[in-house]
């Protein structure tokens, strides 16, 4: 399998492979806006990783194979805490545990695939099973006491912890495991995409009736797709469990991570291989950015007082526009979010990847 | 070739962009950065602002007497990190303010977002300050060193709560036999329910029933409509604001004539009796602090607050205040801000008496980081505005119990 | 404990007529135009903050807010399908979900901008009527609530039935290449089926007001109950929305009593709905 890559790239992951090394430099400092060098940097990189990871995942099923679904947090919650209890109730490293939660969300990503596919469950109403899925997955662990109920689950800390422990006191290690596996993630999707089930995916997304029609396995191959989008996703959520040493049912709600992952992946371009990458690219540093540019809010007083105020309605009016001035209750970072994603999908709705290449393409004819 | 200059170029230009947002830090050389760790947006931001206004109020009279006397009169600054309510992002924020050269961090509100960033905190070697953030895991069984816990801990807020309700029943000749918990179901909820079982079939109390319900609901009829049935002598409640008024409205609607015991968050909000005007007299709730409390000192510094921000000082302000006081305290006695020194002043930092204005005599740091002194008071809405009617050494008033009907109101 | 059942199923039920009103909207604008709008809580919740703030700074009754924000809120659904929904019809529904899933969030972090986080609620003279019913309680503004969904519910049926335009988007619902042929701008009728749509979902915000809460946040909750009422009674049929927005009501009312916590109360209904995905994706009155 020869494998071309894009100039662009090479470069772009000597450059990642050389970061932890600069991250902590003086120059670094010194060029990054405040607060965003050294081991802050690292982990915005780390971020990035695990999104165009998780976004690759999700990619298999929801860009190659056209099945959207906004349901992969249940996945990834499942993996985070099958290699959790492993680990704290067994002492089973979280290497192992990492197996077994990609064998686990791999079966409950294919059971999910199996009953949805085979009562021939599709498009929209594919994704609202995926949501009432997620939603069904968390309900369960916030009522069961054996995972810690809505406690979640705290990984013990280590003072001094093993490569065993999957628990490092420096980032250079979490960075290069999660680099590793979005290397990993995207050898892997090239590789679907240049083989055959790749082809019956991509027919499966064109026009799975035609795809049928001409004898396409189309029930299997979605069912293989969601068995691997799951069972990645599930490696996903361990490395995330691992990171941050905890994980709990809130981490499952509707809106969050499930959303976060498919919009790396959309925006970058679902059904190509680099897509989600791209997008991961994109989103986590605006997100960082914006959080830096816009205040947070808050700081011109709560809009009550001044709803509840003696004030006449004009006096009112003047105090709120103060109020927005002064960033209003926040969250303009958010309204960023969802403004490039509905321009992305209205203008590029390929995602930004394959509106880049058609752009190169036609300024090189 | 050309593709390799142009992905250099790309590169570079990415990078430029980025030191475009660098800004210029406006720190003076020797100010103080102090790391604030809220949710200022999201749908817990008005909470996160109002502990951030106890901190700011503190900073602000710092500052005014003369910064950090033996730092040379260094300022501190506050540098918020806004966490959104979400793990994630509380975490990026701890990196950042780590890089940004905090000598300490106050947060995070939240215990879910307690738990990563204290941890990453202690990887870092930042003093971890947690002036609210209750469950008791935040510094049970951990070991950290950097972690100094000024909030009680979520089983105390229980004994409290029951403590109170023993104490008050029996002296109104009455005492209380039966209870059914409600909580919301989140980590907030689960956390002070597990106490409240705890301490309730300790104190030998049946518990009808322990209702764990949805966050945000609209209807909580049937559930109330059941409670009604069960007819314990005293509901203990778990939420928080939107989940609380609605509750209370319900009960009345349903006509349950039962005192309710809300655990701090909605009920001792001042959204809650504004929402509910003169339904909301009578209901109890535990509380870190209170205006009205028998502190010298704790009166003025609540009409400060009111000053400042036009809103009521509650008690989680009291609790980031004192916290900032705290860091104050272990400044001085560091004389230094590097964060080793500061975080052994920690470890030995002492403030009792007057000079604390929370209900208790001292704060101070046991080794697994925790305030062991930390208690609660209970307080009654009585007449449209909450009092202290527990314990009796610092209250302000009476309980008035048994609580009326709702058609003798 | 017959009283608590009682008490269960009239609340139920008049969440129910909440729900029902939502649905409808939401099922109109799928059968008209296929489009699955996962930002219709939204236009919810801006709808309350409308009768909230009509409330507070202007004194104006919800109730009549309520009428206004009928045909206000029908020129805002107008407008957001000839501004931005108009560009995906027909495109796939993985374009047009994630379109609204943007809308969603757009109008999420705005409404948080405007509004901020804190809640906002009315204590009106009348919020806390009850009257008994058979040892029930009932709440006036819970019963008005229901009784102006179900009348507007109504309402839109007549109009689909007995009109003109009505009939013309029945048409538009039941054959898109036919209705062209016969001169119908379907355009148009795109744009009137959202604006309806929308309009029924921002009253039912609006008349919740008397008794609920609003904040950013609220949308997504009755999103998510639209979709399940939407599959239950069948996309694009209106008296199967009315009927699912009943049922679900009333399903997840006696599940608050009868799962072992309310907490799961939700789950009862999401395992109803995989199963109606699976087994009668139809909805109970759809045609197979």
């Amino acid at each position: 399998m020869s494998l071309r890559i894009h100039p662009v790239y090479a470069v772009g992951l000597i450059l990642l492979l050389a970061l932890p090394l600069v991250a902590y430099s003086d120059g670094m400092k010194a060029v990054m806006p405040s607060g965003l060098a050294g081991s802050s940097l690292m982990h915005i990189f780390i971020l990035i990783f695990f999104f165009a990871f998780m976004g690759q995942a999700w990619n298999i099923i929801g860009g190659f194979a056209g099945q959207l679904s906004i349901g992969h947090a249940a996945f990834f919650g499942v993996g985070a805490y099958v290699s959790s209890i492993l680990y704290i109730h067994l002492g089973i490293s979280p290497w192992l545990g990492m197996i077994a939660a990609t064998g686990f969300a791999a079966l409950v990503g294919a059971g999910l695939g199996m009953v949805s596919f085979h009562y021939g469950i599709k498009g929209p109403f594919f994704t609202l099973v995926t949501v009432a899925f997620t939603e069904i997955v968390r309900l369960i662990l916030l009522h069961w006491e054996f995972v810690g109920a809505a406690n979640g689950l705290l990984l013990p800390y280590e003072a001094e912890p093993t490569f065993w422990q999957f628990q490092f006191t420096g980032k250079e290690p979490y960075y290069y495991i999660a680099l590793a596996m979005m290397l990993g993630s995207i050898l892997l999707v090239s590789w679907i995409a240049r083989s055959r089930f790749g082809y019956y995916l991509h027919a499966i997304r064109q026009d799975e009736d035609a795809a049928e029609a001409v004898g396409v396995p189309t029930k299997r191959a979605k069912i293989q797709a969601i068995a691997l989008s799951a069972g990645l996703a599930g490696a996903g959520g361990t490395f995330y469990a691992q990171y941050t040493q905890y994980i709990v049912p809130d981490d499952l709600v509707i809106g969050r991570i499930s959303v976060e992952i498919l919009l790396g992946a959309v925006i970058g371009g679902a059904g190509t291989v680099m897509g989600p990458i791209i997008g991961a690219f994109i989103l986590i540093p605006v997100g960082e950015a914006s959080r830096l540019v816009f205040e947070s809010g808050g700081a011109g007083g709560s809009l009550t007082t001044i709803l509840q105020s003696d004030a006449g309605l004009g006096e009112k009016f003047a105090l709120y526009l103060q109020y927005l001035g002064a960033g209003g209750g926040g969250g303009l970072a958010i309204i960023l979010y969802g403004v490039i994603l509905m321009m992305v999908v209205l203008v590029m709705p390929g995602g930004v990847l394959p509106w880049l290449r058609r752009k190169f393409r036609s300024a090189r004819a | 070739m050309s593709r390799i200059i142009k992905s250099l170029s790309l590169a570079a230009g990415v990078a430029l962009s980025f030191s475009a947002l660098s800004g210029v830090a406006a720190f003076a050389a020797d100010d103080v950065k102090v790391g604030i760790l809220l949710p200022l947006s999201g749908s817990v931001a008005p909470i996160g602002i109002n502990n951030r206004r106890g901190h700011e109020l503190a900073i602000d009279e710092i500052n005014a007497a003369g910064g950090i006397k033996s730092l040379g009169g260094a300022k501190l600054v506050m540098v918020d990190g806004d966490t959104q309510g979400k793990t994630n992002v509380g975490i990026s924020e701890v990196e950042k303010l780590g890089e940004q050269g905090v000598v300490a961090i106050m947060g995070a509100y939240q215990s879910n977002v307690t738990f990563p960033t204290t941890q990453i905190a202690e990887r870092l070697r930042i003093p971890y300050i947690d002036p609210v953030a209750i469950a008791d895991s935040i510094t049970e069984g951990r070991g950290f060193k950097y972690t100094f816990k000024v909030s009680p801990k979520a089983s105390w807020y229980a004994r409290d709560q029951i403590q109170f309700l023993i104490t008050a029943s029996t002296a109104a000749g009455e005492p209380v036999k039966s209870v059914v918990l409600m909580h919301e179901d989140t980590l907030f909820g689960n956390a002070s329910s597990d106490g409240q079982e705890h301490f309730a079939k300790e104190n030998g109390l049946e518990i009808l029933a322990n209702i764990s319900y949805p966050k945000d609901t609209p209807d909580m009829t049937s559930t109330v409509a059941q409670i009604k049935e069960m007819n314990p002598d005293a509901v203990v409640l778990v939420s928080y604001i939107n989940d609380a008024v609605l509750i209370t409205k319900t009960m009345r609607e349903l006509g349950v004539d039962i005192p309710i015991v809300g655990t701090s968050a909605g009920h001792i909000d001042p959204a809650y009796i504004a929402n509910l005007g003169d339904a909301a007299n009578y209901t109890f709730t535990v509380g870190e602090w209170n205006p009205d409390i028998k502190k010298d000192g704790a009166a003025e510094i609540a009409a400060r607050f009111l000053e400042k921000f036009g809103i009521p000082m509650n008690g989680h302000a009291a609790e980031t205040y004192m916290s900032t006081m705290v860091l104050r305290e272990a400044l001085e006695k560091a004389g230094s801000s590097d964060r080793e020194a500061v975080a052994a002043a920690l470890r030995d930092t002492k403030i009792c008496g007057d000079a604390n204005l929370l209900p208790y005599d001292c704060i101070e740091f046991a080794a697994d980081g925790q305030s062991p002194q930390a208690n609660l008071v209970i307080l009654q809405i009585i007449d449209g505005t909450y009092k202290t009617v527990w314990p009796a050494s610092i209250a302000a008033a009476d309980a008035i119990w048994p609580v009326p009907g709702w058609a003798a109101r | 404990m017959a009283d608590v059942y009682l008490q269960a199923v009239l609340s139920g039920l008049m969440i129910g007529g909440v729900y029902a009103l939502v649905a409808v909207g939401l099922t109109l604008i799928f059968g008209v135009m296929d489009i699955i709008n996962f930002a219709h809580g939204e236009f919810l919740m801006f709808g309350m903050y409308a009768a909230v703030f009509g409330s507070i700074l202007l004194g104006i009754d919800p109730y009549i807010s309520a009428l206004i924000c009928l045909p206000v809120f029908f020129a805002i659904g107008w407008a957001t399908h000839a501004g931005l929904i108009r560009h995906v019809v027909g495109k796939g529904h993985a374009i047009q979900i994630l379109l609204t899933l943007g809308l969603s969030l757009t109008m999420q972090a705005l409404a948080q901008f405007l509004f901020s986080a804190d809640f906002q609620s009315l204590n009106l003279s009348y919020s806390a009527a009850t009257f008994d019913l058979s040892g029930a309680r009932v709440s006036y503004p819970r019963l008005a609530a229901f009784l102006i969904s179900m009348a507007l519910c109504a309402g839109l049926w007549v109009f689909l039935q007995r009109t003109d335009t009505g009939k013309a988007l029945r048409a538009c619902a039941e054959e898109h290449e036919g209705s062209l042929a016969v001169g119908i701008d379907l355009d148009r009728m795109y744009k009137i089926a959202f604006g309806l749509g929308i309009a029924c979902v921002a009253v039912a915000g609006v008349v919740m007001t008397p008794f609920f809460y609003v904040a950013p946040v609220v949308g997504p909750g009755f999103t998510l109950v639209a979709f399940v009422v939407v599959v239950l009674g069948g996309l694009g049929n209106i008296p199967g929305a009315v009927f699912g927005g009943l049922v679900i009501g009333v399903i997840e009312s006696l599940a608050a009593l009868l799962m072992p916590a309310p907490s799961l109360k939700h789950l009862a209904v999401y395992v109803l709905f995989v199963l109606v995905l699976l087994f009668r994706p139809q909805g109970l009155f759809g045609r197979a």
